[in-house]
C-alpha cells in the first residue's frame, strides 16, 4: 500500500512539472473575486490579502514566486501554510499557526487561491481563443 | 491518517524540484547608469482599468514630479522634486498645470530637495521639502511665488526625507518624517545612498526616550581608507557602540514620525511615531488621518526580510513599531529572518504594543501618495487610492518579479487591496521594462476639487543598475482617470 502511495505521489509530481508552470500569464484584473458575494471567497480573499499578498501580490511573483501557476491539491497548500517543514525547511515563506490563520480561515484561503488560479487559467483560455 | 501524512510528506520532499527547475529566477539589476532623458511612449490602451473608467495623459516631460494639488477654482498645480535617488540634483519647482498640459513656474527652491508633497489651503501652497543637504523643511508658498519657511531643521538628510504634507481642517499642517536608516543602525548601505559621507554623525532620533538592548553590528569602516572594522548600535552615529540599558533621549523633531505645526507656524507637536518612512498622508472623508509607510528593506547592517508596506490609521501619540516591529508583528519571530539571521530587538522595552495596519501592501511595492474617493460619481466612496512607486530591487532585497508600478484601491474597513490602474502584460512591471506605453513609477494619487477625476503623478523612468538608481530626467507624466 505504501509503495502505491509513493508511485501515485511520484506520478503526480512529475505530471505537475510538465504543466505550463512557467507561463507567467498574469491576472490583468484583480477584480474577479473582489465583487464576490460568496462568504467563503470573501473571507479567503481577505486572509490572502493580509497574509499572502505581501510576497505573492495577486498570486504573481514578488518577493516570493508566482503561485497562480502552481497547481497542487488543497491539502498541499494547507500543509505548506501551516509548516515550513513541509518543504524540508526550504524557501523563506513563513509558516502560519492557528492563532494567525484559523482552520476555518485556512479552508477559505485555499478555496480562494483555487478560484484565483481558475480565473488565471480561464483568462489564458479566453486569450488563446480570441 | 498516517497514510495521508506519508502522501503529503512525499509530495513535500519532491516539490522543491519544481522550484529548482528554472522557472523562478531572481530579478537582478537592469538598465544603464545614465541620467539622460529617454523617449517615453504613451499608449493609454496599455493600462488596464476597471470597466467604465478611462485614462488620459494630461502632461508629459516633467522632471521628477512628485505631487499635485488644486486651488479653490480647481486649477491644478504640480511640484517637481529637484532631487532623485541616484544623487541627482535638479531644481525643485511649483508649477501651474493647465488643462492642455502646459506648465508655468510659480516658484522654485534651492539644492535641498526632494520636494515630496504639496497641498493648497486658504490661498497658499504648503510643500514638504525633503532636506538632503540642509535638513527638511515645511514651506509656505504664496500664489506669486514668495517662499516662507514654516518649519526647518527636520532630520531629512538620510535615506528618507520630510514627506507628505497635508493640511487638516483643524488648521494644522501635518507631515511625515522618514528615518535616516533602514532599521535604526547606520551602515554601509547609507554610505551607498550617498549621505553618510557628507553627514558622518547623522543618525535616527527617537521621539521619546528609549532604552537600548545593546545590540551592535560590525562592518568594515566605510569612512576610512584603513581596513579596520567598526561596530555601530541603534540610534547613534556610525562607528558608535551602545550598551544594554543605555537610554537615548527622545526629542522633537524626530525620525519616523508624523508631526504637526499650526498653519502660521509655532511649536512642533508629535502626532505619532514608530514609522519607518511615512511617505503619504491623507484624511479620509470622515476626518481620520491615514499614513502610508514604506516598510523595511533587506539591506544594511540589520536587514529585514519580507516586511510589507502598510496603510495605517493614525492614532494620537501611538507608537507603530519601528525599529522592532513590522505591520504590528515583532521582528523577533521567524518570519523576518534575512540571510538566516533573525533581527534581534534593538530596544530593551517597547513603548507599547503597536497597532495593526489598515492594509498591507506587497513587499517593496513602495506605497506612496494616496487620496480618498469622496464623490459617488467617481465611485468607491471612502476607499483609498494608493500610488505604488515600484520596487528598487535588488538594492532593497531580491525579488522574483517586479512589484508595484501601479495604483491600487484599498477598502480601509476590510483591508482589501485591489488593483485599479495597472499595466497590461504577461508580467507586472514598469512600462519601460514591458516595452509598453503605460505607467512607469506612480508616486502620488490625488482627486480633483470636485472628486470626479483621479490624477496620477508618475515620477518617470528609474532603472536600478549595478551602480545604483538611474533616474531619467524629464520622463514624468500626469495621468487623469475619470468614470465614463
Amino acid at each position: 500500500m505504501k509503495t502505491k502511495l509513493y508511485i501515485i505521489a511520484g506520478i503526480f509530481v512529475l505530471g505537475s512539472m510538465f504543466l505550463p508552470g512557467c507561463s507567467s500569464r498574469r491576472i490583468e484584473k484583480d477584480m474577479a473575486t473582489s465583487e464576490s458575494e460568496d462568504p467563503v471567497i470573501k473571507q479567503g480573499r481577505l486572509v490572502f490579502k493580509a497574509k499572502c499578498q505581501p510576497c505573492h501580490p495577486n498570486g504573481e511573483a514578488g518577493v516570493g514566486p508566482e503561485i497562480n501557476t502552481i497547481k497542487v491539491p488543497k491539502a498541499f497548500l494547507k500543509a505548506r501554510v501551516r509548516s515550513r517543514a513541509f518543504l524540508l525547511w526550504t524557501g523563506r515563506m513563513p509558516q502560519f499557526d492557528k492563532h494567525e490563520i484559523s482552520p476555518k480561515e485556512l479552508k477559505s484561503l485555499v478555496t480562494f487561491i483555487k478560484v484565483m488560479q481558475r480565473n488565471e487559467r480561464s483568462k489564458e483560455k479566453t486569450k488563446k481563443q480570441s | 491518517m498516517k497514510k495521508a501524512h506519508t502522501f503529503i510528506l512525499v509530495l513535500g520532499c519532491s516539490v522543491p524540484a519544481l522550484f529548482l527547475s528554472g522557472c523562478y529566477k531572481l530579478r537582478g539589476h537592469y538598465g544603464t547608469k545614465s541620467y539622460e532623458t529617454v523617449n517615453r511612449p504613451v499608449r493609454t490602451p496599455d493600462i488596464q482599468l476597471p470597466e467604465g473608467y478611462a485614462i488620459e495623459m494630461v502632461s508629459s516631460g516633467l522632471n521628477f514630479p512628485t505631487s499635485i494639488t488644486f486651488d479653490d477654482k480647481g486649477q491644478a498645480y504640480v511640484i517637481e522634486a529637484g532631487y532623485s535617488y541616484g544623487e541627482i540634483y535638479t531644481v525643485p519647482k511649483l508649477l501651474k498645470l493647465d488643462a492642455n498640459g502646459k506648465v508655468t513656474e510659480i516658484a522654485h527652491g534651492g539644492k535641498n530637495g526632494p520636494w515630496t508633497a504639496v497641498d493648497y489651503y486658504n490661498g497658499n501652497f504648503y510643500v514638504s521639502e525633503g532636506g538632503t543637504l540642509e535638513g527638511g523643511r515645511i514651506l509656505k508658498i504664496t500664489p506669486d511665488g514668495q517662499i516662507t519657511k514654516i518649519v526647518e531643521g527636520l532630520p531629512g538628510y538620510g535615506d528618507h526625507h520630510t514627506d507628505g504634507v497635508t493640511v487638516g481642517n483643524d488648521g494644522y499642517i501635518y507631515f511625515g518624517q522618514g528615518t535616516a536608516t533602514n532599521s535604526a543602525v547606520v551602515g554601509k548601505d547609507n554610505f551607498n545612498f550617498g549621505w553618510l559621507a557628507r553627514k558622518k554623525d547623522f543618525h535616527d532620533i527617537p521621539c521619546e526616550d528609549v532604552v537600548l538592548a545593546g545590540e551592535n553590528y560590525e562592518t568594515e569602516n566605510v569612512l576610512s581608507e584603513d581596513k579596520e572594522k567598526v561596530k555601530t548600535g541603534a540610534y547613534v552615529p556610525y562607528g558608535t557602540q551602545t550598551v544594554k540599558g543605555q537610554v537615548i533621549k527622545g526629542a522633537l523633531p524626530c525620525s519616523g514620525s508624523v508631526m504637526r505645526v499650526p498653519i502660521n507656524g509655532g511649536p512642533l507637536e508629535l502626532v505619532a511615531w514608530g514609522f519607518r518612512n511615512p511617505y503619504g498622508l491623507s484624511f479620509s472623508p470622515d476626518g481620520k488621518l491615514f499614513v502610508s509607510e514604506n516598510g523595511f528593506d533587506t539591506r544594511g547592517s540589520r536587514p529585514v526580510f519580507g516586511a510589507g508596506d502598510y496603510l495605517w490609521e493614525v492614532k494620537d501619540k501611538a507608537w507603530y513599531g519601528w525599529p522592532d516591529y513590522a505591520g504590528g508583528d515583532s521582528l523577533a519571530g521567524e518570519n523576518f529572518k534575512a540571510r538566516s539571521i533573525r533581527p534581534k530587538s534593538v530596544l530593551l522595552k517597547h513603548p507599547m504594543e503597536p497597532p495593526k495596519p489598515a492594509a498591507v501592501f506587497a513587499v517593496h511595492s513602495s506605497a506612496n501618495g494616496f487620496d480618498f474617493s469622496f464623490n459617488s460619481s467617481f465611485g468607491y466612496t471612502g476607499d483609498a487610492f494608493v500610488a505604488q512607486f515600484g520596487d528598487m530591487a535588488p538594492d532593497v532585497g531580491t525579488i522574483y518579479g517586479p512589484v508595484g508600478f501601479k495604483v491600487v484601491r484599498v477598502n480601509v474597513k476590510t483591508g482589501d487591496v485591489t488593483d485599479f490602474a495597472v499595466n497590461k502584460g504577461f508580467v507586472n512591471g514598469p512600462a519601460s521594462s514591458l516595452k509598453s506605453g503605460g505607467l512607469e513609477r506612480p508616486v502620488a494619487a490625488k482627486f480633483n476639487k470636485e472628486g470626479d477625476a483621479l490624477y496620477i503623478v508618475d515620477f518617470g523612468v528609474m532603472e536600478v543598475t549595478e551602480k545604483g538608481p538611474a533616474p531619467k530626467q524629464n520622463t514624468g507624466i500626469i495621468w487623469k482617470i475619470i468614470k465614463l
